[in-house]
């Protein structure tokens, strides 16, 4: 670890980190890249993992993933700077739904279940992240903002919806019946759309500032992690669409200080997929 | 079509089923759950320093990491009695 | 003094030690001589026990037992040797001084008496689950393998690998040279683990070697025998020892008081009664606590891996300990609880692949399971009856006992929460499995050391009785310590009579297997008898309980006739009739009218047969004609019934 981050950190303490996430004095991301070797090494090991996954090797990447939980853990006994630490969480929650979501399968509940049961695991996660981290909701992205913002941005997911279902090859098949619905679409929004935007545009942010980033170095790097994480999807034309849709997504948090209106648009999105296919050959 | 729960991952289910996966893969969900509970528990016996960042470190993550080995055991004892 | 929790004034708890049983002046005069007489009566005292010990065993016959058990044929000497030690016990752990020396040879003499008697006196070791459990070891030793698939109890295999590892080291031909010493070892093992326990729960060294002498006295459950659960009793001991002893929190649950929201009145009230004994929590480094909690974890492992239901005990008094504060390490229950369900469901998926569904069907049936653990087993014979309702009586006299012993202690002014909780830590557990009627019984063992404890509470201090003389104040507690010592005889030993194997059925069962090829039916009347302890895999075994009360011989024929297997044989023995006798209240004499007319059937020819056994072969078609009625070996060789060493008989 270079001497800046952890000078910065120890100079203008916790509180001024807080303030502002786009001040002048914040690294840049190349210099925070710099200053946190760490962040890149498991970061590459992730993106690692991510590629065994979309390439069968599941249970080889779950090891990779395990291994880079315990190097965090290695890490937070020698390493002296709490918030360089902390910044890694993000990267730990990322491989925590990897693991979760290859290992823990269910025998029954269709598609729907195994995505509720790892954004369950994911929220709790980051719930327990967020206070021992000193990360407020604000700092998560959590705030509701302009609501005609948010309604227009989360109308964008009708269009991204239509185009999704013409292009990813295949679709979690939804329950018949009104209960099933509605349980899918809670799911969909909740352990899906919500937890994808805190993880990647919420908590990525959030630690990045905290160890002396600035906001826009740590949305870039979420959203650079979220379609390394959707490499396993298996659809090379679905993540072509989700690459300007994340940037777009970027964009709109770093504009709006806020992932609500793209969770809102993430889960129309994933609605519209999962129920027009269906709806159309029905 | 979500990070949460990609084809990959379905498709890897249906290839080797759900003994096999949980057999594998869970295995190292169990040895990483197990390790990271004795090592918290280490670092809160040796003394306050190493307590507040490993352990702390240990608990952010351990509570998914609980639930998946959770998910893990019931899906597997389920498998048992499930048609 | 402070107010205590039942109102008025009681003295604070105080927990120096007990003030000695004054000396009557009449005997004060010659100190040397004195010193002299105290420096030598526990020597001359356990010497004499064990003499009047070794003088009752020749006297011992087990085979004259009736339905009471070992204490119908224990001569008066045996009776006196016990009295001896308990009474010198007594006086010793009231003395002024205590003489730590000999209240340890008091203890492990008792050990080596009472619980190592029956190794002495039968000629083969006890329990027909002892020979099965040899069997487990014959076959991992055998195959260097276990098999999950093939008996459930494969599934926990560690004490089975284990004691194959021992028997390879020690040069043994089977576990069986060693099972019949496993009370006293587990016994001997058991002791310095309480010691430690009670030393780190209550400060008065008197009520420690009390609690410890009662917990021999108490422990009628026999679970020591050569079994994983013996072996799990120990870990089970060592984890809460080393937790109590090492990882203590200073403060407690009285700090919780301390809280400004409650009234400080409340508080004071609270936290000076839950304020337990004053015990020095040794000091230690961070490299030996890390270390302390790896051997903590590892003797779990090893736990997990052995036995059914002790990882779930040990859970639970951890579980207790750290809710109420009394020892850190609060993610332990967590790591535990990781481990232990992560053996039952990666190791055990054979077993619970038939048996899940029943499992799960007992959770919350706590009459169903108090009605197997207790109501189902009061049938037999009349003797045998009592013994059960001795039992009862005994096990609610000494939960009676830790009862008034809490009590007596919350009069002094202490609310010993740890040690209560951890003594009704496992009754939970009969709510979750009936264990095969079992549960109440290891649930009375593994409370049985806090239990000893807060019994010991009712005797140490020593009460002070009106009218009674100060020197004799040690008498009613010694004369209690003897009554139970009585019961602990009739309750321990009380099914004897079925449990004790000789050493001709072993004879046997070794012609037996000698006679039976591979994948032969061997049908008993009943499970209890020494077989299954070398190739196990290689047999059917079926006992035949209900076909033999009803007297049905053609119903076990049936069962011979089965054309499957090649070769059928029917194994009868003294152990399965006092087994008929005893647990099904079969008439006199209606065991050997069923053996002689089994024998007369002309579909069976005798095989073998020696005073306590008969093994029997059924007559199959295949069998050539003028084929000498023989032994078959497994290698094709056939040898004539002979005389063999001993009250044996050739065929009629």
């Amino acid at each position: 670890m270079t001497a800046t981050g952890a000078d910065l950190g120890r100079r203008l303490g916790r509180e001024l980190r807080d303030l502002d996430p786009r001040a002048a004095w914040r690294m840049s991301p190349r210099q925070w890249a710099a200053a946190n070797p760490g962040f890149v090494v498991f970061g590459g090991a992730i993106l690692g993992a991510e590629l065994l996954t979309a390439f069968g090797f599941g249970v080889a990447a779950v090891a990779v993933n395990g291994l880079v939980l315990v190097g965090l853990v290695v890490l937070a006994a020698l390493v002296e700077d709490e918030p360089i630490l902390g910044s890694l969480i993000a990267l730990a929650m990322v491989a925590i739904e990897r693991i979760i979501s290859i290992a823990a399968p269910l025998p029954f509940g269709g598609e729907m279940l195994p995505i509720a049961t790892t954004g369950a695991c994911i929220l709790l996660g980051v719930a327990m992240a967020a206070p021992r981290l000193g990360l407020s909701r604000q700092a998560l992205g959590l705030r509701a903002g302009n609501p005609r913002a948010l309604l227009l941005v989360g109308l964008a997911g009708i269009p991204l919806g239509l185009l999704g279902a013409l292009l990813f090859g295949s679709f979690p098949a939804v329950e018949p019946g009104a209960l099933a619905f509605v349980g899918s679409v809670v799911t969909l929004f909740l352990f899906a759309a919500l937890v994808e935007e805190l993880v990647f545009r919420g908590l990525f942010p959030a630690v990045v500032v905290r160890a002396g980033g600035d906001e826009r170095t740590g949305i870039l790097a979420g959203t650079a992690f979220w379609i390394a994480a959707l490499l396993p999807t298996l659809s090379a034309p679905y993540i072509a669409l989700m690459i300007p849709t994340g940037i777009w997504f970027a964009a709109v948090r770093l504009k709006t200080g806020s992932v609500l209106g793209t969770t809102l648009a993430r889960g129309v999105m994933l609605v519209i997929m999962v129920t027009l296919p269906a709806a159309v050959a029905g | 079509m979500t990070t949460v729960a990609p084809a990959a991952a379905s498709d890897l289910l249906s290839l080797m089923g759900l003994d096999a996966v949980t057999s594998t893969a869970g295995v190292v969900v169990l040895l990483l759950v197990a390790g990271l509970l004795l090592a918290r528990e280490i670092a809160r016996a040796r003394g306050p320093r190493e307590l507040v960042r490993v352990a702390r470190t240990i608990d952010i993550i351990m509570a998914p990491l609980l639930g998946a080995f959770l998910i893990i055991v019931t899906s597997r004892l389920l498998n048992l009695v499930l048609p | 003094m402070t107010s205590g929790a039942l109102g008025g004034r009681v003295p604070r708890p105080s927990y120096a030690p007990a003030p000695a049983v004054p000396t009557p002046p009449e005997l004060a005069f010659d100190p040397a001589a004195r010193a002299l007489a105290d420096r030598l009566r526990p020597p001359v005292l356990i010497a004499l026990a064990i003499g009047l010990w070794a003088v009752s065993l020749p006297a011992i016959d087990p085979r004259q037992m009736n339905d009471l058990g070992l204490v119908s044929v224990l001569p008066v000497t045996y009776f006196v040797a016990l009295a001896v030690l308990t009474i010198g016990f007594g006086i010793e752990v009231t003395r002024p001084e205590l003489n730590r020396r000999a209240l340890v040879g008091y203890l492990i003499t008792f050990i080596v008496i009472v619980y190592g008697t029956t190794a002495i006196v039968e000629d083969a070791p006890r329990f027909a689950v002892t020979w099965l459990h040899a069997g487990f070891i014959e076959y991992i030793d055998r195959t260097g393998t276990v098999a999950p698939e093939f008996e459930a109890r494969f599934n926990w295999p560690g004490f089975f690998i284990l004691g194959a590892l021992l028997v390879d080291l020690a040069g043994l031909d089977s576990a069986l040279a060693i099972a019949a010493w496993a009370p006293v070892f587990f016994g001997l093992l058991a002791l310095p683990a309480l010691l430690m326990l009670y030393r780190n729960l209550d400060a008065d060294e008197r009520l420690v070697w009390t609690a410890a002498w009662l917990f021999f006295i108490g422990n009628w459950i026999a679970q020591d025998y050569f079994a994983p659960q013996a072996l799990n009793f120990i870990f089970f001991l060592v984890i809460i020892a080393i937790l109590v002893e090492w990882f203590r929190l200073p403060g407690g649950l009285p700090e919780l008081f301390a809280h400004p929201r409650i009234p400080t009145r409340v508080g004071a009230l609270a936290a000076g009664l839950l304020t337990g004994p004053s015990i020095p929590i040794p000091s230690t480094s961070a490299r030996q606590r890390a270390g302390l909690l790896l051997v903590i974890v590892a003797i779990y492992a090893a736990s997990v891996s052995s036995h059914q239901l002790t990882p779930f005990f040990t859970l639970g008094a951890a579980i207790a300990l750290v809710i109420l504060r009394h020892v850190r390490l609060r993610g332990l229950p967590i790591l535990m609880g990781v481990l232990v369900t992560a053996w039952l469901s990666f190791m055990t998926i054979a077993f619970l692949a038939g048996h899940l569904v029943d499992l799960l069907s007992e959770i919350g049936r706590f009459g169903g399971t108090l009605n197997e653990n207790v109501a189902n087993r009061i049938q037999g014979s009349a003797e045998h009856q009592f013994v059960i309702f001795a039992r009862l009586a005994f096990t609610l006299g000494i939960w009676g006992l830790a009862g008034l012993g809490f009590l007596r202690r919350l009069r002094r002014g202490s609310l010993d929460l740890t040690i209560a909780a951890l003594a009704v830590a496992p009754f939970p557990f009969l709510a979750l499995q009936a264990y095969g009627g079992e549960m109440l019984l290891r649930a009375y063992l593994f409370s049985l050391p806090f239990m000893a404890l807060l019994a010991a509470s009712t005797v140490q201090p020593l009460p002070a009785i009106p009218r009674l003389a100060p020197r004799y104040r040690a008498a009613p507690a010694i004369a209690l310590a003897l009554v139970i010592a009585a019961g602990f005889l009739v309750t321990r030993f009380g099914n004897e009579r079925v449990d004790f194997m000789t050493a001709n059925e072993h004879l046997a069962m070794e012609r037996l297997y000698e006679a039976a090829p591979r994948g032969s039916l061997l049908v008993a009347a009943s499970p209890n008898l020494p077989w299954k302890y070398e190739h196990l895999e290689w047999y059917d075994y079926v006992p035949v309980t209900d076909e033999v009360l009803v007297g049905d011989s053609e119903a076990i024929l049936d069962i011979l006739r089965d054309d499957k297997y090649p070769r059928s044989f029917l194994v009868l023995t003294r152990s399965q009739g006092a087994y008929a006798d005893v647990f099904t209240g079969l008439p006199p004499g209606a065991w050997d009218r069923f053996v002689d007319s089994v024998s007369a059937s002309p579909e069976l020819r005798l095989l073998y047969r020696n005073a306590d056994a008969r093994v029997l072969e059924l007559i199959r078609d295949e069998t050539p004609a003028g084929e000498p009625a023989g032994i078959r070996s497994s290698t094709g060789q056939v040898a004539l019934p002979v005389a063999l060493p001993g009250p044996t008989f050739g065929p009629p």
